[in-house]
């Protein structure tokens, strides 16, 4: 990067960025390092990070492989479950109780009545469409799950950090959005970023989280009743 | 005539005003003091007690009603908790999850219905994301329809769920309103409780007291949204509620059908754009019962105190009358001159020390009297009393004195040829005729003479006319004469005859004698010539049954019968004297005489 510091000046800052990125454009597998933060300045964990290219055309799209969200001590993990549409998500049970796994949303309505601890052939979802699928447990109003649908499949969920890497991207254009559970409408943002070569990118979010309907664990005081935490 | 317009009644025969016969009675005055005194203590007592038991009352139903107040406000919040947690068991039926999931009105309404049932709610809403009410189950028919209740939702979006009393469609309603949870909120579900009459009944069992809850809100249609009270009570309560500042009138006083009630105002509500107040009251009759029952008790008490206090100062005052009265018809006997008079009382006070008093006062009287009485008997009468008037003492003073000596002709005869008590009953009958007649003319008969009667005229009282009483004793003692004869005669005497002198001149009078006997009596030359005179008429030269000297008759006033018998000389004197010889009265004064 020294050396084509000679040529940048404050004026053309953008194309010389553009340039460097033609420059890298046919080098394979580029990494986008992504780092997500609140407005305080604390990192984000949770966060879903998706890279949508706009110019360059997906190469051999394979099916996605099955995903898994456990279901251990009346709590399902992951918290954020971020899927590429068409991918398959598998609920095993690895509690000693039974689970009633169930979601409402729009994206995805579904439901496994209640079945015992294991791993069942039948505790399996295909989502199919983009969207925002809120997973509960109809016997623990507390378990809640989030599994972010998208198109594409450049995504990663960051770490308690709040830092997360999506590997192998491809030379092109890229809409790079962030997205979280408790995200404020008004945080929702896209950054454009052109990925070229095998050099890695950088982004920084910084987001306003709102608060979040979680219910308290059992045993509760309001008949499940919730609060904002 | 002042007394005129007080009134009058009759007593003892004349008319006295009553005040004057109230309070002129001991019996009366004590009554009257006792009864005043009584009864203003008596009034004193009733008016504080009144005022303190009324004033306590009050703030005893004040202080209750802040309690029910504060009951009543936590009763409410713990039933609209309640409510709550119903409607948060419904928000978490799993199939009542999946029924709005379909999106289906109808089967969300049916649905809803169900819910409604379950917790006895009055409507159940579901409201979106949103705010669209998605279905109502009082407007079944509505797919979509704005939010009735916007501040009561932001409530819920704010702090998870929201109780708050509304009005919806003309009926107040507790709501409360929750979240529908897949496991983030999909819907709010709103249910919705009827505030009624019906509800505040059951309250009222709990709280004691009447409840209202009134919308103060004053361009309501309906500002009372239920109360336990009538409906003519509840508007006036509202007009009060209307009329003062409830945050600064405490306790607040609503009254209604002649009786009074004791107010207690709680802010149930003040948000959500509503102002909504309970306000407790409890009638003060209620409280004050078991007081007035006092009162009453009080009452009977304070006329049982009078009566005896009126029974008490009666006794109290006959105590002192009585004997008062004793004593004053003691005091009338005496004056009456019933000196033996003695009151009998037997008390060891004041009183029966002047009883006491009193009785040797009469035992003093009836001595005096006793002695007044021999005095009299012993002396004339006018002496006697001029004796008692002044001190006893020896000496005299010179006074005019008009004297009369009378004497029986003969009588050494009479008593030689008579026994003695014969001729002693003569002389008493004799003496006592003649003393008659000189007491009748004022004379004072100053001793007896053996059958000589000396009387005398001026003393102790001087008269101007004492010389003419002396002369007119003289004339009625010779005409006196025959009636006494005719009584001598039938006892067997011969008539007797008399004769008397009588002279005035300056002697001396007075008590004479010795310190332990004396009498009253005259002495003097003019005494020596009346008896000398008298002696004149026994001589055949004058024929004369009265003579009297010149100094009398020219005293004297009236006219009479005289006859000059010249001038004589007596013994011891120098002068002679001018006597004359009184044959009676003139005819024209004795005309006069027989007037008098």
């Amino acid at each position: 990067m020294k050396k084509d510091n000679c040529f940048i000046t404050i004026p053309v800052t953008a194309a010389c960025f553009f340039f460097i990125l033609v420059l890298i454009s046919h080098c394979y597998g580029a990494n986008l390092k992504a780092v997500v933060t609140d407005e305080a300045g604390k990192p984000v964990e949770d966060a879903v990070v998706t890279a949508t290219p706009t110019t360059a055309t997906a190469k051999d799209v394979k099916k996605p492989s099955d995903v898994v969200i456990d279901q251990v001590d009346k709590e399902f993990i992951a918290f954020v479950t971020p899927v590429q549409v068409g991918t398959t998500v598998i609920f095993p049970n690895n509690d000693k109780i039974r689970h009633h796994v169930y979601s409402f949303s729009p994206a995805k309505k579904f439901e496994i009545p209640l079945y015992p601890p294991g791993v069942d052939a039948n505790n399996k979802v295909l989502f199919d469409k983009p969207g925002v699928v809120v997973v509960g447990c109809n016997i623990h109003d507390w378990m809640k799950a989030y599994i972010y649908v998208v198109e594409t499949p450049y995504f990663a969920r960051s770490d308690s950090q709040g830092k997360m890497i999506i590997n192998n991207l491809p030379e092109g254009q890229y809409d790079v959005a962030v997205w979280h559970p408790s995200l404020s409408p008004k945080s929702e943002q896209t950054l454009k970023v052109s990925v070229a070569g095998s050099n890695d990118n950088d982004v920084k979010f910084t987001v306003r989280l709102t608060q979040q309907w979680r219910s308290r664990r059992a045993p509760t005081l309001n008949g499940g009743g919730g609060l904002y935490h | 005539m002042a007394l005129k317009a007080r009134p009058h009644i009759k007593w003892r025969g004349g008319t006295l005003s009553l005040r004057r016969v109230f309070f002129h009675h001991f019996n009366s005055k004590l009554l009257f003091f006792f009864l005043t005194l009584i009864g203003l203590v008596q009034l004193v007592t009733i008016v504080f007690i009144d005022t303190v038991a009324i004033d306590s009352a009050k703030t005893q139903i004040y202080e209750n009603l802040s309690v029910g107040g504060r009951v009543f406000t936590e009763l409410m919040s713990k039933r609209a908790g309640q409510l709550a947690q119903m409607t948060h068991l419904l928000s978490t039926d799993f199939a009542f999850k999946n029924a709005v999931a379909t999106s289906d009105h109808e089967t969300i309404i049916s649905v809803l219905e169900n819910l409604k049932t379950r917790v006895n709610a009055h409507m159940v809403m579901l409201i979106s994301l949103d705010r669209t009410v998605l279905a109502n189950t009082m407007h079944p028919e509505i797919e979509k329809d704005t939010l009735q209740v916007p501040e009561a939702l932001t409530e819920a979006e704010n702090h998870g769920e929201a109780s708050s009393i509304v009005t919806i469609d003309g009926n107040t309603y507790q709501i409360i309103i929750v979240p529908l949870l897949a496991p983030d909120p999909i819907a709010w579900v709103c249910t919705g409780f009827v505030i009624d009459d019906e509800l505040l009944v059951d309250l009222k069992k709990l709280i004691l007291a009447h409840i209202s809850i009134i919308n103060t809100n004053k361009t309501e249609s309906r500002p009372v949204i239920a109360s336990t009270l009538p409906k003519q009570a509840s508007q006036a309560l509202l007009k009060a509620i209307y009329r003062v500042d409830i945050e600064k009138v405490k306790p607040m006083e609503v009254s209604y059908g002649g009786e009074k009630y004791v107010t207690a105002i709680t802010t149930l509500q003040n948000a959500h754009g509503y102002s909504i107040i309970a306000a407790l009251q409890r009638s003060l009759n209620d409280v004050l019962k078991p007081f007035y029952r006092l009162r009453r008790v009080l009452y009977v008490f304070f006329v049982l105190t009078l009566l005896c206090s009126i029974l008490a100062s009666l006794r109290i005052a006959r105590s002192v009358t009585r004997p008062v009265s004793t004593l004053v018809e003691g005091v009338r006997e005496i004056a009456k001159g019933i000196y033996s008079h003695r009151v009998e009382i037997r008390y060891r006070d004041e009183i029966g020390e002047l009883a006491e008093a009193f009785n040797m006062m009469s035992v003093g009287l009836e001595e005096k009297e006793l002695v007044a009485d021999l005095l009299g008997k012993v002396v004339s009468a006018p002496i006697a009393h001029e004796l008692l008037k002044k001190k006893v003492e020896l000496g005299g003073e010179e006074r005019e004195v008009t004297i009369l000596f009378s004497d029986i002709r003969n009588f050494t005869t009479i008593s030689e040829n008579h026994p003695p008590k014969q001729v002693l009953t003569l002389l008493n009958m004799y003496m006592t005729g003649m003393s008659a007649i000189v007491e009748k003319y004022g004379g004072v008969i100053d001793k007896y003479i053996g059958d000589a009667i000396m009387a005398l005229y001026g003393v102790p009282i001087a008269n101007p006319d004492d010389p003419d009483k002396a002369l007119k004793s003289a004339i009625e003692m010779m005409e006196a004469l025959s009636g006494v004869n005719i009584e001598i005669e039938q006892m067997g005497f011969a008539p007797i005859d008399i004769g008397i002198g009588i002279n005035t001149d300056i002697v001396l009078a007075g008590n004479m004698g010795s310190k332990s006997r004396l009498n009253y009596t005259v002495i003097g030359d003019g005494v020596n010539i009346a008896s000398r005179l008298e002696t004149l008429t026994k001589s055949d030269e004058y024929k004369a049954k009265i003579i009297v000297s010149s100094t009398t008759l020219n005293k004297s006033r009236g006219d009479y019968l005289t006859r000059s018998l010249g001038s004589v000389a007596v013994k011891g004197k120098s002068e002679k004297i001018t006597i004359y010889a009184l044959d009676g009265l003139a005819p024209k004064d004795h005309k006069r005489s027989n007037e008098d």
